[in-house]
C-alpha cells in the first residue's frame, strides 16, 4: 500500500517525545517511558494507557515499527516488544523538529523570548 | 487493589487494541508500579482518559473505511439505503400515528381516572343521558364530579361582520374541575353562571383565540354575540387542551330549562366523570348497576324493568380512542414484518457481498489486520447504512404522515396529532440500531469464522461459501414466509373492502348533495321553523335540474343517531314492558325518493301531513314492520310516544319504507321510524337534494334558495352524501390501503432476496456450469435445475407463510367484514402472486446460466 502524507497523523507533544526517544535505538516500552521521564526531567510523564494509544498511532501511520531484533537473550525479556523508528518516522520527526525550530526563531524574532 | 483497577480498566479498550498491547501494558504497569502510589494514580487516570478515546478513533476509522466502501459501490449501498429507509419508514409513518392516538395521554389532569357514563340500552346500545338521569348520575358515591356535555353549531358574530359557524361545548356545572385543567387566562365557569338568568359567559379554545383573536391578552372581558344573544368572554383555554374533541371552539355553562329537568326520555347529552378516590371502574360500574334497577323500579314508564336497561362506566380513553386501536396495532405489526424482511434482505445482500469481498478482507488479515478489527469495521459499515437509511426513512415517513388524511382516514379519532416529534425519532433510533444489528452481525460473524488461509487460496468459489449459501437460501425462504403472511393479510382486507362495497345500504348515495341549516334564535315560533323549511324544499324542487329534494332531522351514514321512546298499541314484550326505544328521524318533503329509499307499504308524508296541526302520522321501516307487527300489515297500526301523562296523541303508521343501514355498509340495518318534521318543532335539518347538475351547481342553488327566504340565516356542512358514504367505510379502506401498500413493498423486497440469491448462485458456479456443460450437459437441463432451485425455496417459504396467514387473518378477524381466515381468493391469491414472482425471479439468472460460454468460463480461473 503507497502512504500519501495525508496518512502522517498531527503528531502531538508526546508522540515528538516518543519518536526522539528511539532514536538513538530500538527500546521496549517500559524503557521509552523512562527514558522520556528522565530527559524531560520528569516533565513529561507517560503511563501504559497514555503510551500505547501514542504506539498504536505510530505504528498505523508506519513511523515505528516492531524491532524483528532482539538483544541478547541474556537480558532479553520475551515479553517485551521492541520498537524501532522508519525512515519515514524519522522524517516525520525531523520535519516536525524543525517546524518547531521555525516556531522557535519567530518567537525570538518577535522579543518574545531571550536569545540564549 | 490497583492491579485489579488497572485490569478492568483495560477490558474498556477496543477488543483489537486490547490483542495487541494489553499484555505489554499490563507489563509496564507491574514495572512503573514500583515506583509508588502517585505513579499508579497516574498510570489509572492514563487508563480512564485514553480507553474512550482509542475507541472513537477507531470508530473514526472504520467510518471512513465504511465511506469509502460505500461510494466505491453506489449501486449496492443505493438498494441497501433504500431497503432499509422503506422498512424504517413504514414503522415510523405508523408508530407516529399510534403514539399520537393509543399512546399519548389526553389533555386532562390524571386522565386516566376519568370515565365516560352512557345508557346501555339492549336493542339500540349505548345512549347519551337526559338531565333528570344526569341530576341522579351527580348522587352516585362512585363519582368526585360528573358533568353532561352537548356540542352545538352556533353563530357567532364578531362585531358587524357575517356571523361564522363555530362548535361550542355546552357544560353542565364542574366540566372544567373535573377535568383538572386550569384556564390559559382568566377562570373558568362559577356555579353561579349556571343559574337561570344570570349573565352569559363563554370561554375560548386556544385555536379561537389565536385565529380570530390575534392572541389578545386583553380579551378577558370582551362580549359577542351568539345566536343573537350576549355572552362576555371569561377565559383561554391552554393551547393542548380540547374537549370533547378538537373542533370545538369555545364552552359555554349550560342552563338547564325547567322543562329539560322533567323530560327523562330526552337523552341529549354525554356524561363524563372523575372516579371518586378509592374508587376503580369495577367498584364504580357495580354502583351504577344499583342505581339503573332503582331507577328501573322508581320509573316504570321510562325504563324497562327486565335488565335491559343499564347505565354503563368506561375509560375515558378508550372510549375517545375506539375501535382504532386494534387496527393500529395491526398496522404497526405488518410494519414490523416489513422491517424484518428489508433486515433480512439487506443481510442477504451483505452475506453477498461480503462473499466477493473476501479476498480483499482475507488479504487485510494477512497484512496485520485483526479480525476482531475487520468485525467491528464491517459492523460499523452497517451501522452508517442503517443511519443513512433511516434519515431516508424519516423523510418518507414525514411525507406519509403529512399526506395520511389524504388516505380516507377521517375514521381515526386524533390522526391529526400524528407528527415526526422527538418521541418518533427516539423510536426510529433505536429502530436503525435493531435494524444494523439484525442485519449487519450475522454477515459480520459469518465472515470472521470463515478460515482465512482457505478464502485466500480458493479465490472468490470458496469451500467455505457453501455455508454462507446456505445461510442465504434460509434468509430467503424466510423472507418469502413473511411477505406470504403480509400478502395474505393485505388479501383479506381487500376482499373485506369488496364485500362492503357490494352491499346495499338501502339507499342511492349518487348525486345527492347535503347541507345543514340551524335556524336562528329570531324562529322562535314552531310554525315559523315549518314553514322555512317547506317553502325552501319546495323552492328548490321547483327548479330546473333538481329532481328531488328533502330534509332530514339527523342523515344517514353521517356516524349520528337519534332514538326516541315510545309505546306500541297492543304491543307488550313478554316482561310486560310497554315502552320501547328506535331509531327515530324527522322528515320533510321527499326525503325518500331523494335518498332512492323504497316505499313498500302504503303512502309517503304528503303536504297535508306537513301542517302543525295535521293528524299525527308516522312512517316505520320494513323491519321496524316486522318486529312490532309480525306478519299482518302495519299501515293502520298505532303508536304513541313516551309520556308520563297518558294523554300524548296516538300516532297512526301511514306507510312502510325500505331498510337501510345509516351507521354504513359493515353494521346491520336497524329499525327506523319516521315522523313528518312539522309536527314536532325541528330547528336543526339537513337538505337532501337530488340533481343531475355538478355539485357546486346545486350549492349554490341551495344558498340562493336559503338566501330568498332569509339573507342572514347560514349553511353549512355542505357534502355530497357520496362522501359520506366512503367516509363510513374509510377506516376500512385506510387499513386495507396501508397493508396493500406494505404487501407489494414486502413483495419487491421478496423478489430481489430471491433474484439476489439465485444470480449470485450462478456467478458462483460458473467454473462448475461451464465445466457440465463442456461435458455434454443440456442447456435445458442446467436452465431446469436452477428454475427448480428457486421454486424449492419458494414453495417451502410460501408454505410456511401460508401457514402464518391463517393465523394472522384468525387475529384480523375484527377489522374484517365477512371474509374468513380461511378466504380462498386471499389465500390463494397471495400463494399465486408469490410463485409468480419468485419464479420470475429465478428465470432471469437461469437465463444467464444458460449463456455462460463453457470455453470462458474454464478459463476464469
Amino acid at each position: 500500500m503507497v502512504r500519501t502524507n495525508e496518512d502522517i497523523p498531527h503528531i502531538t507533544l508526546p508522540m515528538l517525545h516518543v519518536l526522539i526517544s528511539l532514536a538513538d535505538g530500538d527500546k521496549h516500552g517500559y524503557a521509552i517511558i523512562k527514558e522520556v521521564s528522565a530527559r524531560t526531567n520528569g516533565k513529561v510523564l507517560l503511563s501504559p494507557g497514555t503510551l500505547y494509544p501514542i504506539i498504536r498511532r505510530l505504528l498505523d501511520a508506519s513511523l515505528i515499527e516492531e524491532s524483528d531484533e532482539r538483544p541478547d537473550p541474556y537480558i532479553d525479556d520475551e515479553r517485551r516488544r521492541y520498537y524501532t523508528l522508519t525512515k519515514r518516522g524519522t522524517r516525520a520527526a525531523a520535519a516536525e523538529i524543525s517546524r518547531l525550530e521555525e516556531v522557535v526563531a519567530m518567537g525570538r524574532a518577535k522579543k518574545l523570548l531571550k536569545p540564549s | 487493589m490497583f492491579n485489579r483497577i488497572f485490569q478492568f480498566l483495560l477490558k474498556l479498550f477496543p477488543k483489537d487494541f486490547q490483542e495487541a498491547h494489553g499484555r505489554e501494558m499490563q507489563q509496564v504497569y507491574y514495572l512503573q508500579a514500583r515506583d509508588g502510589f502517585t505513579t499508579r494514580l497516574r498510570a489509572i487516570a492514563g487508563m480512564i482518559r485514553s480507553a474512550p478515546a482509542e475507541h472513537w478513533d477507531a470508530f473514526k476509522q472504520d467510518s471512513r473505511l465504511a465511506f469509502r466502501s460505500m461510494r466505491g459501490n453506489p449501486g449496492f449501498t443505493a438498494v441497501v439505503v433504500v431497503t432499509i429507509a422503506l422498512g424504517i419508514g413504514a414503522n415510523a409513518a405508523i408508530f407516529s400515528v399510534f403514539d399520537a392516538v393509543l399512546l399519548r395521554q389526553l389533555p386532562y389532569g390524571d386522565e386516566g381516572r376519568l370515565v365516560s357514563v352512557r345508557l346501555v340500552w339492549q336493542d339500540t346500545g349505548f345512549g347519551s343521558v337526559s338531565i333528570p338521569e344526569y341530576l341522579d348520575l351527580r348522587e352516585s358515591r362512585a363519582f368526585s364530579g360528573l358533568s353532561a356535555y352537548q356540542s352545538l353549531n352556533v353563530n357567532f358574530a364578531l362585531g358587524e361582520g357575517s356571523p361564522e359557524r363555530i362548535t361550542a361545548c355546552e357544560g353542565t356545572e364542574g366540566l372544567f374541575d373535573l377535568l383538572g385543567v386550569a384556564p390559559f387566562i382568566g377562570r373558568t365557569f362559577a356555579p353561579e353562571n349556571h343559574q337561570a338568568g344570570s349573565n352569559q359567559v363563554l370561554v375560548l379554545s386556544y385555536g379561537l383565540w389565536q385565529r380570530r383573536f390575534g392572541a389578545d391578552p386583553g380579551i378577558v372581558g370582551r362580549s359577542f354575540r351568539i345566536e343573537g344573544r350576549d355572552y362576555t368572554v371569561i377565559a383561554v383555554m391552554p393551547r393542548d387542551f380540547y374537549f370533547p374533541d378538537k373542533d370545538t371552539d369555545i364552552w359555554i355553562p349550560a342552563v338547564i330549562p325547567l322543562r329539560e329537568r322533567q323530560s327523562r326520555g330526552a337523552h341529549t347529552r354525554s356524561a363524563v366523570a372523575r372516579l371518586a378516590p378509592g374508587i376503580d371502574l369495577p367498584r364504580a360500574q357495580s354502583e351504577l348497576d344499583v342505581l339503573a334497577k332503582r331507577l328501573s323500579a322508581d320509573y316504570p314508564a321510562d325504563y324497562p324493568n327486565d335488565g335491559s336497561f343499564g347505565l354503563a362506566a368506561a375509560s375515558l380513553h378508550e372510549v375517545t380512542v375506539g375501535e382504532s386501536s386494534s387496527r393500529l396495532v395491526l398496522l404497526l405489526s405488518a410494519t414490523g414484518f416489513l422491517l424484518l424482511i428489508a433486515c433480512v434482505n439487506v443481510a442477504n445482500l451483505l452475506l453477498a457481498r461480503n462473499s466477493s469481498r473476501q479476498r480483499e478482507l482475507a488479504v487485510r488479515t494477512a497484512l496485520g489486520a485483526r479480525n476482531s478489527r475487520l468485525k467491528r469495521q464491517l459492523v460499523t459499515e452497517s451501522l452508517w447504512l442503517a443511519i443513512a437509511g433511516g434519515l431516508l426513512g424519516l423523510g418518507l415517513a414525514v411525507i406519509g404522515v403529512a399526506n395520511a388524511h389524504v388516505l380516507g382516514a377521517a375514521q381515526i379519532p386524533r390522526l391529526e396529532d400524528a407528527a415526526i416529534d422527538l418521541r418518533v425519532l427516539g423510536v426510529t433510533a433505536m429502530l436503525v440500531l435493531l435494524t444494523s444489528v439484525l442485519f449487519g452481525v450475522l454477515p459480520a460473524s459469518r465472515f470472521v469464522r470463515q478460515d482465512v488461509n482457505k478464502s485466500l487460496r480458493s479465490g472468490t468459489r470458496g469451500t467455505a461459501d457453501r455455508v454462507g449459501v446456505r445461510t442465504r437460501r434460509l434468509l430467503v425462504v424466510s423472507e418469502i414466509a413473511l411477505a406470504t403472511v403480509l400478502l395474505v393479510g393485505s388479501g383479506l382486507t381487500l376482499r373485506s373492502l369488496q364485500r362492503l362495497t357490494a352491499v346495499d345500504p338501502g339507499l342511492e348515495t349518487d348525486k345527492v348533495v347535503t347541507a345543514r341549516i340551524s335556524l336562528a334564535a329570531r324562529y322562535s315560533e314552531a310554525s315559523q321553523r315549518v314553514d322555512f323549511f317547506n317553502r325552501l324544499v319546495d323552492g328548490l324542487r321547483n327548479r330546473p335540474g333538481i329532481t328531488a329534494a328533502g330534509a332530514i332531522s339527523v342523515l344517514p351514514l353521517t356516524g349520528d343517531t337519534e332514538d326516541w321512546a315510545f309505546s306500541v298499541e297492543n304491543f307488550l314484550k313478554a316482561n310486560g314492558r310497554a315502552v320501547v326505544t328506535e331509531q327515530t328521524r324527522f322528515v320533510t318533503g321527499e326525503y325518500f325518493r331523494t335518498l332512492g329509499i323504497p316505499l313498500k307499504e302504503g303512502r309517503g308524508f304528503d303536504h297535508f301531513d306537513g301542517r302543525v296541526d295535521a293528524p299525527r302520522v308516522a312512517i316505520v321501516s320494513e323491519s321496524f314492520a316486522k318486529k312490532y307487527w309480525k306478519d299482518s300489515d302495519a299501515v293502520g297500526k298505532r303508536l304513541r310516544l313516551a309520556s308520563r301523562r297518558d294523554d300524548s296523541p296516538w300516532i297512526s303508521v301511514v306507510g312502510v319504507v325500505g331498510d337501510i343501514r345509516h351507521l354504513g355498509p359493515h353494521v346491520e340495518q336497524q329499525p327506523f321510524i319516521y315522523y313528518p318534521a312539522a309536527q314536532y318543532n325541528q330547528s336543526r335539518m339537513a337538505l337532501v337534494v337530488r340533481s343531475d347538475s355538478v355539485p357546486g351547481t346545486v350549492v349554490s342553488a341551495i344558498r340562493e334558495e336559503v338566501g330568498k327566504l332569509d339573507a342572514e340565516q347560514a349553511v353549512f356542512g355542505i357534502r355530497t352524501m357520496a362522501e359520506y358514504a366512503s367516509d363510513s367505510i374509510g377506516h376500512y379502506r385506510f387499513t386495507s390501503l396501508i397493508l396493500t401498500f406494505i404487501g407489494t413493498l414486502a413483495l419487491v423486497l421478496a423478489s430481489v432476496g430471491i433474484y439476489g440469491v439465485m444470480a449470485h448462485s450462478i456467478t458462483q458456479r460458473t467454473h462448475e456450469i461451464g465445466v457440465r456443460l463442456a461435458l455434454g450437459a443440456m442447456r435445458s437441463s442446467i436452465f431446469g435445475s436452477i428454475v427448480g432451485q428457486g421454486f424449492v425455496l419458494a414453495s417451502i417459504g410460501i408454505g410456511l407463510g401460508a401457514i402464518g396467514g391463517i393465523f394472522v387473518g384468525r387475529s384480523m378477524q375484527t377489522q374484517l367484514f365477512d371474509v374468513g381466515p380461511l378466504d380462498p381468493i386471499a389465500l390463494g391469491g397471495a400463494v399465486a402472486v408469490l410463485f409468480a414472482i419468485s419464479l420470475l425471479a429465478s428465470y432471469f439468472p437461469a437465463r444467464r446460466a444458460t449463456r455462460i460460454d463453457p470455453a470462458t468460463a474454464l478459463r476464469m480461473e
